[in-house]
């Protein structure tokens, strides 16, 4: 298949809107017609729709819909609510196509609800084995579409693929065997006729990779391990065996550059996290981003952001696509603001380092040098007593989106300044069993720390504003075109901020805290706002005057 | 409960035997009909056109994947020669008459006080603001056509419809 370039976007818009789609739903017109790949290239063009879990394929999480903006927000009030059955984490950012929202819910199921109204049409849920194997809870964050199938991974490491209008299964691939400790919880990306998917399990030492499938059959087209093996570059940064147990899974969902026909993926931590000696050296490609070749998944560039990294920073952030000016220049760029508390901006056609500076609080770092490559300080590493060292483990982000603006040129981050005691111990691999060389906790509790919303300038890394939030907060972010940046905080408040200057301009208390990212949408020509907090989807909206 | 630490082997197994005759596994080789001629006769018959067997088929019947881990033979023989006998509510007919006069059908998808949403006969879903509209009527007969089959036949559709057993089968 040929790539479609963004600046195609014109010609291909006109075969989006011929498509016999509707959004007005409650008024009996059809709902949820076919997402071809023309319409996921452009979906910047239909704002109403929110079509994959960043809501394009560039990863910016910016929703063009303006209805709600800085002067009218304050009469923002709730649509509906959707209530989740399993009590769990609630991860998800629901896609919307057409009228129709599909919510994914702990530990592996999907529900499709009309948009307007958040009731329920069908809902797959996915039986699950005993035993399955997971560090951080029962989580899932999202489904892909491509025509009317939904592509959703499950907490026993299969990739299943769901009608869109009737919840059948269509099929069903196993990646991993999950009593070896593999897992997967994250949105899939369509990117073409291909399914591409991650995985999860770097606290179980298994070896990670990113999976292309053919999106009719659910057959495997290439698989490109984030762990090199003997004779591959990178191998040798590995000491002895330890590649076998490496880690570095991916866990959350990519991006892809039409243009460049690159896929961009973030690798997480070695294994076993804390305990380096256990395996010397760099230990490509964890906590690294990998530029893939569409068709094959070969990787065409990476970049490691943490080398040898003993401390947890998985590199599981969204690769922010964005064109941007460098001195003077225009610039294709990846924006990366990375759990080891660095801000990143890498030319995303080579993989080149272009700028770095802190974003949050840090220590383990005098900076970096001029290929984005850490100049460490003294005594960082982990050992026995316990090395004090910020950020800590969580990170001064995490997977949680943030958010991009193409209105201010700011890359809005929820971040954490936080320290933490970073403990070595011995360690032995056992198959499925948690394999982590160590341990972290935070020496005081986390309302003595910080977490806030910071508008970090893209060209620069300098910090343009902050908005203070309870710490520790575990949300991601959205901007919309009507000025407005949108975020959520662990005390259980849901909130709109000034995208120029951070002021909050609306707040609600939904009373549980977040764990999700928000996004937004229209139905009946009426912009919505969607947030998932506690075990409750929640829908906002304007009220009418 | 209490535990069973005292229970000699045997009637552990005694009891897990009894248990397995409570969950409804049937020994497929036990039923009259055959299997491969039951999937000839669903082909035969054109049941894909409704319903849904693995990621083949249609939407407007129940997905049949599994349906041999939730109807035993007997239940399943109803479902052939009785359609009608026991419509699950999912699978009602509703006609909706629109406030401009114009008719719709479908099957009920989900309706609660105020909406109503509904898969029509060309798959397309359907929502409808109960207010906006003139009237709602319920069809409680299945849309499964009857079809004159024989007794061998029938068995066989059964013995191929227990045989669905999710990824077992």
């Amino acid at each position: 298949m040929r790539p479609i370039g963004w600046s195609g976007a014109a010609l291909l818009v006109v075969a989006a809107q011929t498509a016999p789609a509707q959004d007005a739903s409650g008024d009996g017109m059809p709902l949820l017609s076919p997402v071809t790949w023309e319409r996921l290239v452009n979906s910047d063009e239909e704002p109403q729709n929110w079509l994959m879990y960043h809501g394009a394929l560039h990863g910016q999480r910016f929703s063009r819909l303006d209805e709600i903006n800085r002067e009218n927000v304050d009469r923002l009030k709730l649509k509906w609510a959707h209530q989740i059955r399993q009590l769990d984490r609630n991860q998800t950012t629901p896609l919307v196509v057409d009228g129709v929202m599909f919510i994914t819910e702990s530990p592996s199921n999907v529900t499709a609800v009309d948009a307007a109204t958040g009731r329920a049409y069908w809902r797959y849920e996915h039986p699950l084995p005993e035993g399955i194997r997971l560090c951080c809870g029962r989580n899932n964050r999202g489904v892909a579409i491509l025509g009317e199938t939904l592509y959703m991974s499950t907490n026993d490491a299969h990739l299943v693929a769901i009608d869109a209008r009737s919840g059948s299964l269509l099929w069903e691939t196993e990646l991993a065997d999950h009593s070896k400790g593999y897992s997967k919880t994250a949105a899939p990306l369509v990117v073409g006729d291909t399914v591409v998917t991650g995985i999860a399990g770097g606290e179980f030492g298994i070896r990670g990779f990113i999976d292309g499938y053919d999106a009719a059959t659910g057959e495997r087209r290439w698989r490109t391990y984030t762990v090199p093996g003997p004779g591959e570059p990178g191998n040798e940064t590995w000491a002895g065996d330890s590649w076998r147990t490496g880690g570095a899974p991916t866990w959350l969902t990519g991006v892809y550059d039409p243009e460049l026909d690159l896929i961009y993926w973030g690798a997480g931590n070695p294994a076993p996290d804390w305990n380096g000696d256990l395996r010397l050296g760099d230990n490509l490609y964890s906590s690294s981003v990998l530029a893939l070749d569409r068709e094959t998944g070969k990787i065409v560039w990476h970049f490691q952001f943490t080398p040898h990294d003993v401390w947890d920073w998985d590199a599981i952030q969204v690769p922010v696509l964005a064109d941007v000016e460098l001195n003077g220049e225009r610039r294709k760029t990846m924006l990366w603001a990375n759990r080891n508390a660095f801000y990143y901006v890498l030319d995303r056609e080579s993989g080149r380092f272009l700028l770095g500076a802190p974003f949050a609080l840090q220590t383990w770092a005098h900076g970096l040098d001029e290929n984005g490559r850490p100049i460490l300080r003294e005594n960082v590493f982990p050992t026995t007593e316990g090395t004090r060292v910020a950020p800590m483990a969580g990170g001064a982000t995490n997977w949680w989106s943030p958010a991009y603006s193409p209105r201010t040129g700011f890359l809005y981050v929820n971040s954490f300044d936080a320290e933490g005691i970073y403990y070595q111990r011995d360690d032995e691999y056992e198959e499925g069993s948690i394999f982590l060389g160590g341990g972290h906790r935070m020496p005081l509790a986390a309302d003595h720390y910080k977490s806030a919303i910071r508008a970090i300038e893209a060209t620069t890394g300098k910090i343009r504003w902050e908005f203070p939030i309870t710490p520790r907060t575990r949300s991601g972010v959205l901007a919309t075109a009507g000025g407005l940046v949108w975020s959520a905080s662990v005390d259980g408040y849901f909130f709109a901020l000034d995208e120029e200057t951070g002021e909050p301009l609306w707040r609600m208390s939904l009373g549980a805290a977040p764990h999700a990212s928000p996004m937004s949408y229209a139905v009946g020509g009426e912009q919505r706002i969607v947030v998932a907090m506690g075990n409750v989807v929640f829908v906002f909206g304007l009220a009418e005057e | 409960m209490r535990g069973l630490r005292r229970a000699k082997d045997q009637e552990i197994w005694q009891l897990v035997t009894y248990l397995r005759t409570l969950s409804g596994a049937v020994d497929l080789a036990s039923l009259p009909g055959s299997a491969a001629a039951g999937r000839a006769a669903f082909e035969r018959l054109d049941c894909g056109r409704c319903h849904m067997v693995r990621g083949q088929g249609g939407r407007l019947g129940p997905d049949l994947s599994r349906v041999g881990d939730r109807r035993d033979p007997d239940e399943l023989v109803e479902d052939i020669t009785t359609p009608d006998a026991e419509v699950s509510p999912r699978w009602w007919t509703v006609r909706i008459t629109r406030a401009d006069g114009t008719v719709v059908e479908g099957l009920r998808m989900g309706e609660d006080t105020f909406n109503l949403r509904i898969m029509d006969g060309e798959e397309r879903l359907l929502s409808f603001a109960k207010a906006a509209v003139r009237s709602v009527e319920r069809i409680l007969e299945s849309t499964m056509p009857a079809e004159a089959i024989s007794d061998a036949e029938r068995d066989d559709l059964v013995a191929y419809l227990a045989s669905l057993r999710g990824s077992d089968s």
